[in-house]
């Protein structure tokens, strides 16, 4: 390396290190008296950092907002139990949900009020295609009087609350009209066979007469 | 111990002078220095322990905490810096440091070669402004500077 080369690489070392070259800094780091010269400007450059002076009101401000608030050790307490109370409620919150939710998967109340109700006999009314003879076909008093007989109550054996009780109640209802829907249509099915059966016996069935009067126009 | 705000303010507004000047000696940067200092003094105000002399404490660990970040550097960013190639020695005293340096730019240097070591290292101007705060050129500069660090240099080395 020339004298020219090493005052211009010193200079460039002095005023502008950024835009120093691999090749720059390594012929610096193995030249001892570029070496010398750049540890005597750091020398001087450290000198000069550590005659810095501070406004310690202003960086008391700068500080402090750090320190206000509880202590790193109360926050991690507070931090643990807040968690803690936080999964203890997700957890209520999230058996609540999945027992009211409906899941298709899931079998029917129906089902589900079969294995925790009383046998069927219990708490349903009779059917009501044995009813009717005895009633004459009096289908609507057999509803009647099946809807306003006493239900007993569900034998529980295991501890509830109250919304699950109720959420049971609800069921049951529900499972009783739907029994008792049920056989009123069938009622009705058996009413209308018994009728189309007379009017064939009698020759004169109106639906075959209304057919061929169709087919003959 | 746990110390009270009051007491912690007492203890900030004395330890932190010192703290400051030695990570800015050693990083050269004023926000990464007061980022470090800051570190230490939060972690004496979580720590439940008893410390005997906090001064002390504080300034080993901030020169740890400097000595970890600088190890970190690659020698382009140390250059960049104007950090020293060369760790810093275990004594290192800031203070002492900048004392000797004051002295000999003082007694050594030429007026015109303490003015641009003052443009260059103090107020941080470039070659050019200095140039042009100076009413020199910019090779003038360069040579003024170069022959002032080659005399302290001799001067150091000897």
């Amino acid at each position: 390396m020339t004298e020219q080369q090493k005052e211009i690489l010193t200079a460039k070392m002095l005023d502008a290190p950024a835009s120093l070259s691999d090749e720059e800094l390594a012929l610096i780091g193995n030249d001892p008296e570029l070496r010398d010269i750049y540890e005597m400007s750091a020398s001087i450059a450290t000198a000069s950092a550590a005659r810095t002076r501070f406004d310690m009101a202003d960086e008391w401000a700068r500080f402090s907002p750090r320190i206000a608030g509880p202590r790193l050790k109360m926050r991690w307490i507070m931090n643990v139990a807040a968690a803690l109370l936080g999964v203890i409620v997700a957890s209520g919150i999230a058996v609540t949900l999945t027992d009211n939710a409906p899941t298709p998967s899931a079998p029917q109340p129906l089902a589900r009020l079969e294995l925790q109700l009383p046998p069927p006999s219990a708490t349903m009314p009779a059917p009501l295609t044995k009813a009717a003879p005895e009633d004459n076909g009096d289908s609507s008093t057999a509803a009647a009087n099946a809807l306003a007989a006493p239900q007993p109550e569900p034998a529980l054996d295991i501890d509830i609350d109250i919304d699950e009780y109720l959420r049971i109640q609800q069921a049951s209802i529900d499972n009783d009209l739907a029994m008792l829907t049920a056989g009123m249509i069938a009622d009705e099915y058996e009413a209308l066979a018994r009728i189309y059966d007379m009017i064939s016996e009698s020759g004169n069935n109106p639906i075959e007469s209304a057919i061929r009067k169709v087919t003959m126009q | 111990m746990n110390y009270s705000p009051s007491e912690f303010e007492t203890l900030y507004t004395r330890c932190f002078p010192a703290s400051m000047r030695l990570a800015m000696s050693l990083l050269h940067e004023e926000d990464e220095a007061r980022d470090v200092v800051h570190e230490v003094f939060l972690k004496l105000w979580e720590s439940d322990e008893t410390i005997g002399n906090p001064t002390a404490f504080i300034l080993r660990a901030v020169r740890n905490a400097c000595l970890s970040r600088l190890r970190s550097l690659d020698t382009r960013e140390k250059i960049h810096r104007r950090l020293s190639l060369e760790p810093p020695p275990d004594d290192f005293d800031p203070g002492q440091h900048s004392e000797e340096i004051s002295a000999a730019i003082s007694t050594l240097l030429t007026p015109r070669q303490q003015q641009v070591i003052a443009k260059i290292y103090s107020e941080g101007l470039s070659y050019r402004a200095t140039a042009d705060s100076l009413g020199v050129s910019v090779a003038a500069v360069n040579k003024y500077l170069v022959g002032a660090l080659k005399k302290l240099r001799d001067h150091f080395k000897s």
